[in-house]
């Protein structure tokens, strides 16, 4: 190994995991990645580049408004992962005990994030195809602009994240952090409002570059420069990442202690306590209610984005609905049956989870545990219906209700109980593909 | 290079784990930390390697703060974590290569066949057993020769002619000069290898002793004592 050796072995690792796994689970995840950009470029066609059929008065705005909107998907997603990478990672557990420079450990995370999230630019070029129509220089602009505002999204988050180190740990901070922790560790309270003061400058500065993109069509020579303004800002940051990490990026994992000790305390009382919907098992069969809950405890406590998040993408689809739009509907229903198919894929990850020693042991009646994690997955994903059937309801009235609680019902069930029977064989290699061709069967039923 | 630790305390809330420590291991010492579950052995040796701050006191590796100059402290000694955290996706010998790159060190063959992982060495971390996983852990602690080894429970799960080689590796780093903490529960594998055992019960030491002058049997017999003891206070308390 020569060069940095954090960079060999990431090089290593890459080559000997494509070498063991083979190049199923790379191709997998890029087919991951395009079905899902083709299944969001009609909706984000439909939903923000209507303008583009407008009068010409309007484009003016309606660029900064999708630019500031892009800008800000894109920070949030870069000051999250920055986070991860910087302070929750897992080579967090193994680097730490070396006497490695933490300012090199900090700079090849940055850059590793960089090349992963590369795919992030050219999805959004792809997205921003509808474009063309105003010529190639706007697309061309709209895809720098969200290539510099990514750029200064990774410098302003590795600053932010090393610096809320200091914040959780200076008594300083601590009477402003208990003011808006809630019931969080007060330590964990700076790296929660890390990735939103991100997305504010991130974001201030993403529309100044914005009207540079305007005004650079407009032919203005001030425009370029404030297209510029982002990478100007994150070279100035980058400066001082170094010896933030120097200072801090040990001293993360001790605060991340504290923190992670802290909630062991809270997870032990909610052992007692229960979990989310568990008490809906007491209306189920006693031998079909141990799976149930056994599910329900386990989905809550090592899948809970899973779980959480179809409360998220219930939101999307309350957003989808809440439109006097003719064919806000349709996008409803979209929204609703392609988020069902994906949340539904947990089903998967439990099947996966499933300890040896457990299939082993107990006795497993396949019938009655495929009825309760259908039944769980079933209900894990009621958010997803119904809030995208409420806000229907209120736009549309019964029928509009009817369209979306059916195509609701219909594809979560299908798809949990697809995913339940596709865990033991066939997998996702299965399962990808049937719940794209469900989505796009059903994005030409209601759309059309 | 010798280990202090003054005054060092560690609560998690309302929970103390570790209760005002105070110890100085000297160079060429073989030390055996011992206790019962939950007595607070890994607590300290997650506090001395710098994964752990405590709540108060501190802690000085060749006189170098562990918290306040964690690089260098880093520097001085070599550490297997209880669970030691590996490259799945790397085979032993790239995981050596990458600490040896790290620490600036040579000798990867000589930490291969102190372990005898040699065999094993080319083969992905991802398919070892946790007793090989532990080996290619004190490979790592081993290179470069740091004056300190600081080993959580590191010889469980070892087959026993590698653990007999890795104690006997240990115990020539000793003779020459280095400080070795090994933690365990087992007590017959403190008496066998460590020049001192510092026994640890409810996060406090209740012995610090020379094993040089005691009976076969004897070790264990003050371990129970103390640990009786010590319950009783907490009881009594």
């Amino acid at each position: 190994m020569t060069g940095s050796p954090l960079l060999a072995a990431w090089r290593a690792r890459t080559r000997n995991r494509l070498r063991a796994d083979g190049p199923v689970p790379t191709l997998l995840s890029w087919l991951g990645t395009i079905a899902a950009l083709a299944l969001a470029a009609p909706i984000v066609d439909e939903m923000f580049m209507g303008w583009l059929a407008g009068p010409p008065a309007a484009h003016h705005d309606a660029i900064l408004a999708l630019l500031l909107r892009s800008g800000i998907v894109i920070t949030g997603w870069v000051a999250l992962d920055t986070y991860t990478a910087l302070i929750r990672d897992g080579d967090r557990e193994i680097l730490a005990l070396w006497p490695i420079d933490p300012a090199r450990t900090v700079r090849f995370e940055l850059l590793r994030l960089a090349v992963s999230h590369l795919w992030l630019v050219v999805a959004v070029g792809v997205l921003f195809l509808p474009l063309l129509a105003l010529g190639p220089l706007l697309w061309a602009l709209a895809v720098v602009h969200t290539l510099v505002t990514g750029v200064l999204a990774l410098s302003l988050s590795a600053a932010v994240v090393l610096l809320a180190v200091d914040a959780s740990d200076s008594p300083t901070w601590r009477p402003l952090l208990d003011l808006v922790r809630g019931q969080n560790h007060p330590a964990q309270a700076a790296f929660i409002y890390a990735p939103a003061l991100v997305l504010v400058i991130g974001g201030a500065t993403s529309f100044a570059a914005a009207t540079g993109v305007t005004r650079t069509l407009e032919g203005q020579p001030l425009g370029v420069l404030l297209l510029a303004l982002p990478l100007v800002l994150a070279a100035a940051v980058a400066t001082r990442v170094p010896g933030l990490a120097r200072r801090n990026w040990f001293r993360a994992g001790h605060v991340m202690a504290e923190v992670d000790a802290r909630y062991a305390l809270i997870e032990d009382q909610e052992e007692r306590l229960g979990v989310y919907l568990d008490w809906t098992a007491r209306f189920l069969p006693p031998r079909v209610a141990v799976y149930a809950l056994r599910d329900l405890r386990h989905g809550w406590r090592q899948r809970r984005t899973w779980v959480t998040g179809a409360w998220l993408v219930g939101l999307a689809a309350l957003v989808a609905s809440w439109s006097s739009d003719p064919v806000a509907t349709g996008r409803t229903a979209l929204v609703v049956a392609a988020g069902s198919w994906w949340l539904a894929a947990v089903a998967l990850r439990l099947a996966h989870d499933e300890p040896e020693f457990l299939q082993a042991w107990l006795p497993p009646d396949v019938r009655e545990q495929a009825v309760a994690r259908v039944y769980v997955v079933g209900l894990w994903l009621a958010p997803v219906v119904g809030l995208g059937a409420l806000g229907t309801l209120f736009w549309k009235g019964v029928a509009g209700f009817a369209v979306v609680v059916g195509v609701g019902l219909v594809s979560s069930g299908v798809a949990a109980l697809a995913a339940v029977l596709l865990a033991r064989r066939g997998g996702l290699v299965v399962y990808g593909p049937l719940a794209a061709v469900a989505v796009l069967s059903t994005a030409q039923g209601v759309l059309s | 290079m010798s280990l202090e630790l003054r005054g060092v305390r560690k609560a998690f809330g309302p929970v103390v784990a570790v209760d005002r420590i105070d110890l100085v291991l000297e160079p060429g010492t073989f030390v055996g930390l011992i206790g019962h579950n939950g007595a607070g052995k890994s607590t300290t040796l997650k506090m001395i390697t710098g994964m752990l701050r405590p709540t108060e006191g501190e802690i000085r590796i060749g006189g170098i703060d562990v918290f306040a100059d964690p690089l260098e402290a880093r520097k001085r000694f070599g550490a297997v974590p209880e669970n030691p955290a590996l490259y799945e996706y790397m085979t032993a010998r790239e995981f050596l290569q990458f600490i040896a790159e790290v620490r600036g060190a040579s000798g990867i063959d000589d930490a291969l066949a102190l372990t005898g992982l040699g065999a094993d060495a080319d083969r992905l971390i991802r398919e070892y057993s946790q007793g090989m996983r532990r080996k290619t852990a004190l490979a790592a602690a081993t290179l470069g020769d740091p004056g300190v080894l600081v080993l959580d429970e590191a010889l469980n799960g070892l087959d026993p002619p590698s653990a007999a080689s890795v104690k006997a590796a240990l115990r020539a780093k000793v003779d020459a000069g280095a400080l070795v903490v090994l933690s365990t529960h087992v007590v017959e594998t403190v008496q066998a290898v460590a020049d001192r055992v510092v026994m640890l019960a409810h996060g406090r030491v209740v012995a610090d002793e020379q094993t040089a002058d005691m009976k076969p049997g004897e070790l264990e017999h003050l371990f129970l004592e103390r640990l009786e003891a010590s319950r009783d206070a907490r009881e009594h308390a």
